[in-house]
C-alpha cells in the first residue's frame, strides 16, 4: 500500500513537472506568438509604407497643381502613420504670414523665421519644448488639438517659391497594432518623403511652366504659318496684278496702233465701196472685209478697256437691285435652251463696289457660263452673305462683312489643268475669234480694285460655280474705321533710284492715305513736283543718279518753302552734304526701315 | 406605441457645436421632445459647453447622462479621436427616467454606492441602473458590490468614464453639470426591462497564478514573482514598457465567481493601465485586485473578439427572437483603433449590429472599464463588450 502511495506521489509530482514544462512551452510559444506578431507588424507597416510612398510618387508624377500634390502627401502621411491628423501649414516667403486652406493669419515674426527655418523633419513628445513652436502655429490658424501625445513635422520647400510647407501632424494615441505612431527612427523616412514631395513640386512648376511656354510657342508658330500663308496669297495677288498690268500695258499698246490701222482699213474699205457698187461679188467681198474690221474694232476696243486702268468710283450698292436689273439684259443674251434663276437673299445689304464694275464682273462670269452651255441647262445667281468655304485662299481672315455672288452653271465643267490658267490674261479653250482669253482676267483684276476677291469650283461634265467676294458697304466701314487710317492725306512724292524700296516706299504711303507719285531720279521727281503744285510730301534718296536728293530740295523749297521733306539714306547723316534741316520741316529717315519707320518720320513733319 | 429612440453623432470642432448639432439632429428625428439621452463625448471638447449645448437644444424635461471617453459608438460608426459626440435620445412609453451625479466615488467608492441607492429610494420599479464612474479613481469593484446588496435584483450594468489615453482626467455628466472623480447614474422604472449581455474574446495561456501581493488596484506579485516579470516572460524581449502592444496582447484572467479558487469561464479579463517602473507594479483602475485570488494570463484574440462579440448580440437578441428599443454598447477601449486600426467599426459594432433588425438604434462609447454583471454578480471587467439592451415588453 504504500508502495502504492509512493508510486502515486511519484505519478503527481511526474504529472506536476510535465504540467510545468507544458506551462514553460505555453509561455514561449505565446512569447514567439508575440514578437512574431510584432516583428511581422513591423515588416507590414515598413512594406506598406514603401507601397503607400511609391504609390504616392506615382500618383503625383502627373498632378501639376500644388494644392494637389501636398492634399495627396498629407493623406499619404495619414496612411502611413497612426495620426489623428495632419495639418499643412504654408508659411509665407515674404510676410509673417502662415495659411492653412483658405485661412491666412498674420503671425509673429519670431515664431514666422522659427518656421521658416525648420528644415528637417522632426518627431517629439508633445510636452517637448521643440513642439512649442509648431503646436504655436498650429494654434494661429486655429487647428491645435486640445492635447498631443507625439508631434510630427516635415518641411516641404521647394526653393524661390512663394510659399513652404510644414506638414504638422499629431497623435493622441499610443502605438497601435495597425498603424506607427511615428517614432524618432522614422525621421530619415520622412525627410526622403519630404524631399520627395519638395522635387515633386518643383518639378510640377517646371512642367507648369514649359507647358505655358511650349503653348506660347505653338501659339507664335501658327501666328507665323498664318502670315506666311498670308504672304504667299498676298505675293501671288502681287505678281498676278503685274502681270495683268504688264499685259495690259502691252496690249493696249498694241491695240492702239492696231486701232489706228483697222480706222484706215475700214476708212478706206468704205471709200472702195461705191466704186465697186457694179460688182456684186466685189461688194461682197468689201462686205466681208468690213465685218472682219468691225469685229477686229471689237476685240482692240476690249483689249483697249483690259489695258486702260479704269478709272473707279466706290459706290453703294445694292447687290441684289444691280442683280435683278442685269438678270434682263442677261436673259436676252443667253437665249432659250438657258434657264436663269436668281436666288437673293433678302437681308444682303449693299456691297462697296463701283456699279459699272459690278456689271462687267457678272456680264464676263453669264457669258462664260453661257458658252459652256452650248446646249443649254441650268444658270444660277445666287447672292448671300459670306462663309468661310467660300474664301479662296486659306488666310485666315474673317469673312464677316462679305457679300458674296456666285454664279453656277450646270455646263461642261473645266479640268484641274484649265482650272489653274483661268485668270491668265489670253488663256481660252475657245476657238479663235470666240475667245479673247481676256475675260476672267479682266474679272480678276475689276475685283482687285475693288478689294474683292473670286473663286472656283468646278467638275468635269457638271457645271462649274464661280463665287465673288465682296466688302459690303457697312463691313467695309466697320473694317476700315477699325483699321484706323487712311483719310486721304494729299499727294506725296516718292524720289528714289533703288526700284524696290521706291516701290515699298510708294506702297507704304499709299496704305496711310497718299496719293503717291513715283521718281527715278532726280529730274524726274523735280519734273513731277512742278507739274503737281498741290503736292504735300517729299520723300527722297539723297544719292541719285542726275539730281541728288539735298539738289533737289533746295530747287523745290525755292517753288514750295513750306514743303516738308523727308531724306533717306544708307550712309549716316554726318557723311552726307545735306545743310541745315529745318526741324519743323525736315527729317532724316536712315537706311534701312520699316514701313512704321517711314509713317513715323512722315506724322513728324507732317505735324500730325 | 413603444419606446422610440434615435442616436446621433457630431464630429464638429467646437463643442458647443458640436453638442448642438446632435442633439438637435437627435430631437429633429424624435420628431419631437425627447424624455432621456445618454451623451458621450471625447475629451477634445470644452465638456461644459459640450453638456450646455446639449442641454439646451434637447430641453429642461429631457434627463441627460453620460460620460467623456475615448471614442464613441452610434450607428455603425466607432469614433476615436480628438473630438466627436455620440446622443442616444428617447422618447418613452409608460417608463420613466432620472439622472444622479453622485460625488466622493475617487474617495470612497462604497460611501458613493450607499448614496446613489439612498437616491433610487424604492427599488421595486425600477428596470434598470446604467452607471458612468470615473474610469481612473476609485474602486469600481467595490461600488458595484455595495450599489447591488443596496438595490438587490437590479440589473446594473454601465461603463467607466475615459479620456484620449492620457489617463489625466474623466467627467461625468448629469444635466448641465460636468465632475470629475464622480459617477453618473441613469435610473430606469416602470414599464419595460433593461437587458446586457457580455463577451471578451480572450483566450487563457498560462498556469493558474495566485496574487501573492497587492494593494489598492495595483498588483505586486503572483506566486511570489514581481508582477511585472512574469507578465514580461510572456512578452517579447524588446518590450520595455507597458505600451498599447503590451496591453492589447497579454491581459489577466481572473474568475467570475467571488471565491472560486480555479479560473475557468466564465472570466473577468483585467488589463493593466500603468506600470511603476521602479517596483514593476501593476495598476489595475477599478480595484478588484485582492490577494489569494486566482489569475490566468490570457491573449487576445482578434478572430476570437469578432466572433464571441456577434454571439453576445445574438443571445441579447433572444436568440433573434426579440428586438430592442434601444442597444447600448460599452466596449472596452483598448479593443478599438488600437487593436483593429482605422477599421474598427467593421471588426467590432459591426458583427454585432448584424445580429440586430438594423433600424435599431445603437450608441456607446469606448470604455476605460465595463461594468455588467456575470455569473450572477455585478462586475467590473477590462477588454470586454456589455451590451445593455432595453425592451419594452
Ligand atoms: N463657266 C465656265 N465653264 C467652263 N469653262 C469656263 C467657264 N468660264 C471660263 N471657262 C474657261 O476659262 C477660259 C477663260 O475664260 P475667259 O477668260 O472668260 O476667256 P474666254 O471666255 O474668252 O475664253 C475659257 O476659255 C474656258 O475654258
Ligand atoms: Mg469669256
Amino acid at each position: 500500500m504504500p508502495d502504492e502511495l509512493e508510486a502515486v506521489r511519484l505519478e503527481n509530482l511526474t504529472l506536476r513537472r510535465e504540467v510545468a514544462t507544458l506551462a514553460e512551452q505555453l509561455k514561449l510559444l505565446v512569447k514567439a506568438e508575440h514578437a512574431l506578431t510584432r516583428t511581422r507588424r513591423a515588416q507590414e507597416r515598413q512594406l506598406e509604407r514603401i507601397e503607400t510612398f511609391a504609390e504616392f510618387a506615382f500618383d503625383i508624377a502627373g498632378v501639376e497643381q500644388a494644392s494637389g500634390i501636398l492634399d495627396r502627401a498629407r493623406l499619404t502621411l495619414l496612411e502611413q502613420f497612426e495620426l489623428d491628423d495632419v495639418v499643412m501649414l504654408g508659411v509665407d516667403a515674404v510676410e509673417p504670414r502662415l495659411r492653412a486652406g483658405e485661412n491666412v493669419v498674420p503671425i509673429e515674426r519670431g515664431l514666422w523665421q522659427v518656421l521658416l527655418a525648420t528644415s528637417t523633419p522632426g518627431i517629439v513628445p508633445g510636452e517637448d519644448p521643440g513642439s512649442a513652436p509648431l503646436l504655436a502655429a498650429l494654434a494661429a490658424v486655429g487647428r491645435a488639438p486640445h492635447w498631443v501625445r507625439t508631434l510630427m513635422w516635415v518641411p516641404i520647400q521647394p526653393r524661390s517659391a512663394p510659399e513652404s510647407t510644414l506638414a504638422v501632424g499629431w497623435s493622441l494615441r499610443p502605438n497601435s497594432n495597425h498603424r506607427d505612431v511615428p517614432r524618432p527612427e522614422h525621421q530619415p523616412y520622412l525627410a526622403l518623403f519630404g524631399g520627395h514631395v519638395t522635387r515633386a513640386l518643383v518639378s510640377a512648376q517646371l512642367t507648369t511652366e514649359l507647358r505655358r511656354q511650349s503653348t506660347a510657342l505653338a501659339q507664335s508658330n501658327q501666328q507665323l504659318k498664318a502670315s506666311l500663308g498670308q504672304l504667299e496669297a498676298t505675293q501671288a495677288q502681287l505678281l498676278q496684278a503685274q502681270k495683268l498690268e504688264a499685259i495690259g500695258r502691252l496690249a493696249g499698246g498694241i491695240a492702239h496702233d492696231f486701232n489706228n490701222l483697222l480706222t484706215v482699213i475700214g476708212s478706206h474699205a468704205e471709200l472702195v465701196r461705191p466704186a465697186v457698187d457694179h460688182d456684186p461679188e466685189a461688194q461682197e467681198d468689201l462686205g466681208i472685209i468690213l465685218e472682219a474690221t468691225r469685229r477686229a474694232t471689237d476685240i482692240t476696243k476690249r483689249l483697249l478697256a483690259f489695258g486702260r486702268k479704269q478709272e473707279r468710283r466706290e459706290q453703294s450698292v445694292d447687290v441684289n437691285a444691280a442683280a435683278t436689273d442685269l438678270s434682263r439684259v442677261l436673259r436676252r443674251l443667253i437665249g432659250d435652251d438657258i434657264q436663269l434663276q436668281l436666288d437673293l437673299d433678302p437681308g444682303l445689304g449693299h456691297a462697296r463696289v463701283d456699279a459699272v464694275h459690278l456689271e462687267q464682273i457678272l456680264m464676263n462670269l453669264v457669258v462664260n457660263a453661257r458658252d459652256a452651255m452650248p446646249r443649254g441647262g441650268r444658270l444660277n445667281i445666287e447672292t448671300r452673305r459670306a462663309v468661310e468655304a467660300d474664301r479662296a485662299n486659306l488666310v485666315p481672315v474673317s469673312t464677316a462683312g462679305l457679300i458674296a455672288i456666285s454664279v453656277r452653271d450646270t455646263g461642261t465643267g473645266m479640268d484641274e489643268a484649265t482650272r489653274r490658267q483661268l485668270f491668265e490674261p489670253f488663256f481660252t479653250t475657245k476657238p479663235a475669234g470666240k475667245g479673247t482669253g481676256l475675260g476672267l482676267a479682266t474679272v480678276y483684276g475689276l475685283l482687285q480694285q475693288n478689294h474683292g476677291e473670286v473663286s472656283v469650283r468646278s467638275e468635269v461634265g457638271k457645271g462649274s460655280c464661280f463665287t465673288v467676294l465682296l466688302p459690303s458697304f457697312e463691313g467695309a466701314s466697320a473694317a476700315r474705321a477699325s483699321e484706323a487710317p487712311p483719310p486721304t492725306r494729299g499727294t506725296a512724292l516718292v524720289a528714289e533710284d533703288e526700284d524696290l524700296i521706291r516701290r515699298m516706299l510708294a506702297r507704304t504711303l499709299r496704305k496711310r492715305g497718299f496719293e503717291v507719285l513715283e521718281a527715278r531720279d532726280g529730274v524726274q521727281a523735280l519734273d513731277a513736283a512742278i507739274a503737281r503744285p498741290d503736292l504735300t510730301l517729299l520723300v527722297t534718296d539723297v544719292m541719285m543718279p542726275e539730281l541728288g536728293g539735298a539738289q533737289l530740295a533746295q530747287r523745290l523749297r525755292k517753288l514750295r518753302p513750306d514743303l516738308p521733306i523727308v531724306f533717306t539714306s544708307g550712309h549716316t547723316f554726318d557723311q552726307l552734304d545735306i545743310g541745315r534741316l529745318d526741324p519743323r520741316l525736315d527729317r532724316f529717315l536712315p537706311k534701312p526701315f520699316t514701313p512704321d519707320e517711314v509713317e513715323a518720320a512722315v506724322t513728324a513733319v507732317l505735324g500730325r | 406605441m413603444g419606446t422610440r429612440a434615435v442616436a446621433t453623432l457630431s464630429v464638429e470642432r467646437d463643442g458647443g457645436q458640436a453638442g448642438r448639432q446632435a442633439a438637435r439632429a437627435a430631437a429633429e428625428q424624435l420628431g419631437g421632445p425627447a424624455d432621456v439621452a445618454l451623451v458621450f463625448g471625447t475629451t477634445g471638447y470644452d465638456q461644459r459647453e459640450l453638456t450646455r449645448a446639449a442641454h439646451e437644444t434637447l430641453g429642461q424635461q429631457c434627463v441627460i447622462v453620460g460620460c467623456s471617453s475615448e471614442g464613441v459608438i452610434s450607428g455603425g460608426e466607432s469614433h476615436e479621436g480628438d473630438r466627436a459626440v455620440s446622443v442616444l435620445a428617447a422618447r418613452l412609453d409608460g417608463a420613466k427616467a432620472e439622472g444622479h451625479l453622485v460625488g466622493g466615488y475617487d474617495k470612497a467608492p462604497q460611501k458613493a454606492a450607499e448614496e446613489l441607492a439612498r437616491r433610487i429610494g424604492d427599488a421595486r420599479d425600477v428596470t434598470g441602473v446604467l452607471v458612468f464612474p470615473d474610469g481612473l479613481t476609485g474602486d469600481c469593484t467595490e461600488f458595484v458590490s455595495e450599489l447591488e446588496r443596496r438595490v438587490p435584483g437590479v440589473l446594473i450594468a454601465g461603463g467607466a468614464a475615459g479620456d484620449a489615453m492620457t489617463f489625466e482626467r474623466t467627467y461625468q455628466y448629469c444635466g448641465r453639470e460636468v465632475a470629475t472623480g464622480h459617477v453618473s447614474a441613469l435610473v430606469l422604472r416602470g414599464r419595460g426591462r433593461l437587458e446586457v449581455a457580455t463577451s471578451h474574446g480572450c483566450t487563457p495561456v498560462g498556469p493558474q497564478q495566485i496574487i501573492t501581493a497587492a494593494n489598492g488596484g495595483w498588483l505586486e506579485q503572483l506566486d511570489g514573482q514581481n508582477a511585472w516579470e512574469v507578465f514580461k516572460s510572456y512578452l517579447d524581449d524588446g518590450v520595455v514598457d507597458l505600451n498599447a502592444e503590451g496591453i492589447v496582447h497579454l491581459c489577466l484572467g481572473t474568475a467570475a465567481q467571488r471565491g472560486a479558487t480555479r479560473v475557468d469561464e466564465p472570466m473577468v479579463v483585467r488589463t493593466p493601465m500603468a506600470l511603476n517602473r521602479e517596483t514593476g507594479a501593476l495598476f489595475f483602475p477599478g480595484g478588484g485586485i485582492a490577494v489569494g485570488q486566482p489569475v490566468r494570463m490570457t491573449r487576445r484574440d482578434p478572430e476570437r473578439i469578432r466572433k464571441t462579440g456577434a454571439e453576445c448580440a445574438h443571445r441579447l437578441a433572444g436568440d433573434g427572437r426579440k428586438t430592442p428599443a434601444f442597444v447600448l454598447q460599452l466596449d472596452c477601449a483598448g479593443r478599438g483603433k488600437i487593436l483593429f486600426g482605422a477599421c474598427a467599426a467593421d471588426s467590432i459594432v459591426a458583427p454585432l449590429r448584424e445580429q440586430l433588425a438594423p433600424y435599431v438604434p445603437w450608441a456607446g462609447f469606448h470604455t476605460y472599464g465595463e461594468i455588467a454583471p456575470i455569473a450572477g454578480a455585478v462586475a467590473y471587467h477590462n477588454y470586454t463588450v456589455a451590451l445593455c439592451g432595453f425592451f419594452d415588453a
